[in-house]
């Protein structure tokens, strides 16, 4: 996205209706609307603003390293989860850079888990009041989808699905075999030409399959190309390269500017409101560093990662698994199973994959070593995978914390303690059969599972007690009046759906309600 | 005749920003003078703990994985975490690796070197299941999986290691990938290699006039 040569710019001492801090799923599409109705509003990102990804992008995992968050974090607890490519974005954009763009809706009954499993806790919200916002989202950004959905066959979505990759024809043929059902799977990758007002026309998918590693085409929906040029277009600010590390406050509590470094010296940007979107690890870090919104004692807490198992199996066809969008099929027939032993479920994704990636994958869950090892890996373009997107419950153990070291600049690096629990660990099982059988119908062999999680959920949740929660179910926050936290942090429960899709309708939400309560006339406010 | 892998790198197929950054990362492999940090003997042990894990004579590539990790260790770059577990990455390595010398001194070997491979590969295989004592404060198994990690992912990610198990998908040309199905995907018809050949031939014909 090119920086606009007449974008607004700010002066620090101007106080600013809102500083949005942070450039993903959570903070863009706010950015936008609060723009749109004519905010005066400044958003600020870590990492780059990249102008020119058809240029910039390289197509190699390596170099692209580039558009994960790579200062360090600390993974504990028994099952320490990855971060950085794994779940961790940074730059104009956010984690949406590299995104899968796999965006399922979740199911009434993934908000319900208390209602109707007695466990965890149930979302402040119903699932009907964020369906428009999802086809607002799907609209706006360009989600391409089949035109019955089988969970759902109402739905409709702008564009025709994306080809299916061989992976996702061998999890189709394997299914059929078995008598399940499967679907192309909703993407937010436009199939055809996208036009929008609000940011132009976008070039369809090449199926280059690069995803993870950064569109270079805007075929993709990262936000780059979706909800910032538009919010750009309303008279928004986006300052790149800028670190937040504090805030400063009225004597009542409430916030009166926001301080970051950039270029090597800090600033002080005035503002009446901040919403934070930093996502699931770094929001809690900074909230913890600053030692605010914390009267509940939930802000790190409750970190949830999906149950992310994989089983990958080896084919006598050729799949060159780097072509085409990695996943491409879905089904959903698992996402409340009968006779099961755990509370919630999952859904299934075929998986294509990129060299690297899958060599960190063999690494991490095959033993192979010598001979074995090299001949693996020269099957290469015969493998496929299946992924699963399991519910995790909500652990007050699991969290984020303040460690003992300091990064780079000078922050302490975050601790993430992650343990699964029965529930996911008998979830896991079951998917990992399911996954096998459908690899083998599909003619597999040589058939192994890695054992992992993804994505970081639920440190500053949501929900109706303060005593409880760190936000309300448009994010504000209980403690203090004009903060507002707006990314998966807010999730009191983990859904089964990758979270970005909700993530932009909570946003929009969010910036609805903030702008409905606004007091009308400058200079009025309490 | 060149390998045709490297004929692709020079074509048209290859993006300039793509091109770039694999011609370098192939030069890397061939000159000295990347930063080090680990002991000589500590990086001898690494070349060979990454031998007998990844036996590049079986495949035909001469990457220098061990330089390349050592290289990363004195960049201090990362992957953005590390096991809470771990020490920072260059001294669970160093550690790790003293670790490892005293096992072997422990059992009378004089070097990794001096096993037999049978013996190679099932020490290498019992200290990735974290069946060896050591002295070393953390679990050596999950150093040895930051290792196997690294070697595996840095092998990938060399332009030799692509030619070997034939993955172009960097030349990605510009125009994206129109046939992703089973059967599909391949490039390796001659016609193709031949409309690398050509291009990379009109590029030198460029560049001399």
């Amino acid at each position: 996205m090119k920086k606009p040569e007449g974008m607004r710019r700010y002066s620090e001492s101007d106080e600013v209706d809102a500083v949005v801090i942070g450039t993903g799923a959570g903070g863009a599409p706010l950015l936008w609307r609060l723009a749109r109705a004519g905010l005066r509003v400044v958003a600020i990102e870590a990492g780059r603003w990249w102008e020119d990804p058809s240029e910039e992008f390289a197509t190699d995992e390596i170099a692209q390293r580039s558009l994960y968050w790579l200062d360090e974090r600390l993974s504990g607890g028994q099952d320490p989860t990855g971060f950085g490519g794994n779940n961790s974005g940074i730059g104009v954009g956010g984690s949406t850079l590299h995104w899968g763009a796999y965006v399922p809706r979740p199911s009434a009954s993934q908000m319900r888990l208390r209602s109707d499993k007695a466990v965890a806790v149930d979302w402040p919200l119903r699932l009907e009041e964020l369906v428009p916002y999802y086809e607002e989202v799907e609209r706006f950004i360009g989600v391409s989808g089949p035109s019955a959905y089988p969970w759902e066959p109402g739905r409709r979505y702008p564009l025709p699905s994306l080809p299916l990759n061989a992976a996702a024809q061998l999890m189709q043929r394997g299914c059929a075999d078995l008598g399940i059902r499967t679907s192309p799977a909703p993407i937010a990758a436009v199939s055809q030409p996208y036009t929008m007002p609000e940011y132009g026309m976008r070039s369809a998918c090449v199926n280059r399959g690069y995803c993870h590693q950064g569109c270079k085409n805007g075929a993709k929906a990262s936000m780059d190309v979706t909800y910032l040029p538009a919010a750009l277009q309303a008279g928004a600010e986006i300052r790149a390269e800028s670190f937040v590390f504090g805030i400063e406050r009225h004597p009542d509590g409430r916030i009166s500017a926001v301080l970051y470094v950039h270029g090597g010296r800090p600033v002080r940007q005035r503002c009446s409101h901040v919403f934070l979107c930093a996502g699931g690890v770094e929001t809690p870090r900074q909230l913890l560093f600053w030692d605010v919104a914390n009267s509940s004692g939930q802000v790190g807490r409750n970190f949830m990662a999906h149950v992310a198992t994989q089983a990958w199996a080896t084919f006598e066809e050729e799949t060159r698994p780097n072509l085409g969008f990695p996943a491409s099929l879905i089904t959903e027939d698992y996402i409340r199973p009968r006779d099961v032993s755990f509370s919630g479920g999952y859904l299934l994704q075929s998986y294509g994959i990129l060299p690297v990636t899958w060599g960190e994958q063999v690494a991490r869950s095959r033993s192979l070593l010598g001979r074995d090892l090299v001949e693996y890996l020269r099957r290469y373009n015969h493998v496929a995978g299946i992924g699963m997107n399991g519910e995790t419950l909500p652990y007050p153990e699991n969290r984020v914390t303040l460690s003992e070291e300091k990064d780079g600049r000078g922050l302490p690096k975050p601790h993430i303690s992650l343990s699964l629990g029965e529930d996911e660990r008998s979830m896991s099982t079951h998917g990992e059969g399911i996954m096998r059988s459908i690899l083998k119908a599909a003619g597999g062999s040589d058939l192994w599972t890695s054992n992992r999680t993804a994505h970081t959920i639920g440190t500053c949740r949501m929900g109706d007690d303060p005593a409880t929660s760190v936000v309300d179910s448009y994010g504000r926050s209980w403690d203090i009046p004009n903060l507002s936290i707006v990314d998966n942090s807010i999730f009191p429960t983990s859904l089964a759906a990758n979270p970005a899709l909700t993530i932009m309708a909570l946003s929009l939400r969010s910036a609805d309600a903030f702008l409905q309560n606004r007091r009308p006339a400058r200079g009025q406010r309490s | 005749m060149q390998d045709p892998q490297l004929f692709i790198l020079q074509s048209d197929r290859v993006s300039r920003t793509t091109r770039q950054l694999l011609s370098d990362r192939l030069e890397k492999n061939v000159s000295a003078g990347r930063p080090h940090v680990l002991s000589e003997n500590s990086l001898r042990l690494l070349h060979c703990m990454i031998g007998t894990m990844l036996p590049q004579e079986a495949i035909g590539t001469d990457v220098r994985i061990a330089e390349a990790i050592d290289a990363r260790l004195g960049e201090n770059s990362g992957i953005g975490w590390r096991f809470a577990e771990l020490p920072p990455d260059r001294e669970a390595y160093e550690r790790g690796l003293e670790a490892v010398a005293e096992i072997l001194k422990a059992d009378g070997m004089e070097s990794w070197e001096s096993l037999p491979r049978d013996r190679r590969e099932a020490l290498l295989l019992r200290l990735q299941r974290g069946d060896e004592d050591s002295r070393a404060k953390f679990p050596l198994r999950r150093w040895l999986e930051t290792l196997r990690v690294d070697a595996i992912t840095m092998w990938m990610a060399d332009p030799q290691a692509m030619a070997a198990i034939s993955y172009r998908g960097f030349a990605d040309g510009g125009d994206g990938w129109k046939k992703v199905g089973l059967g599909n995907g391949s490039i390796d018809t001659e016609e193709q290699r031949a409309e690398a050949v050509d291009a990379t031939d009109a590029r030198k014909t460029d560049e001399k006039a």
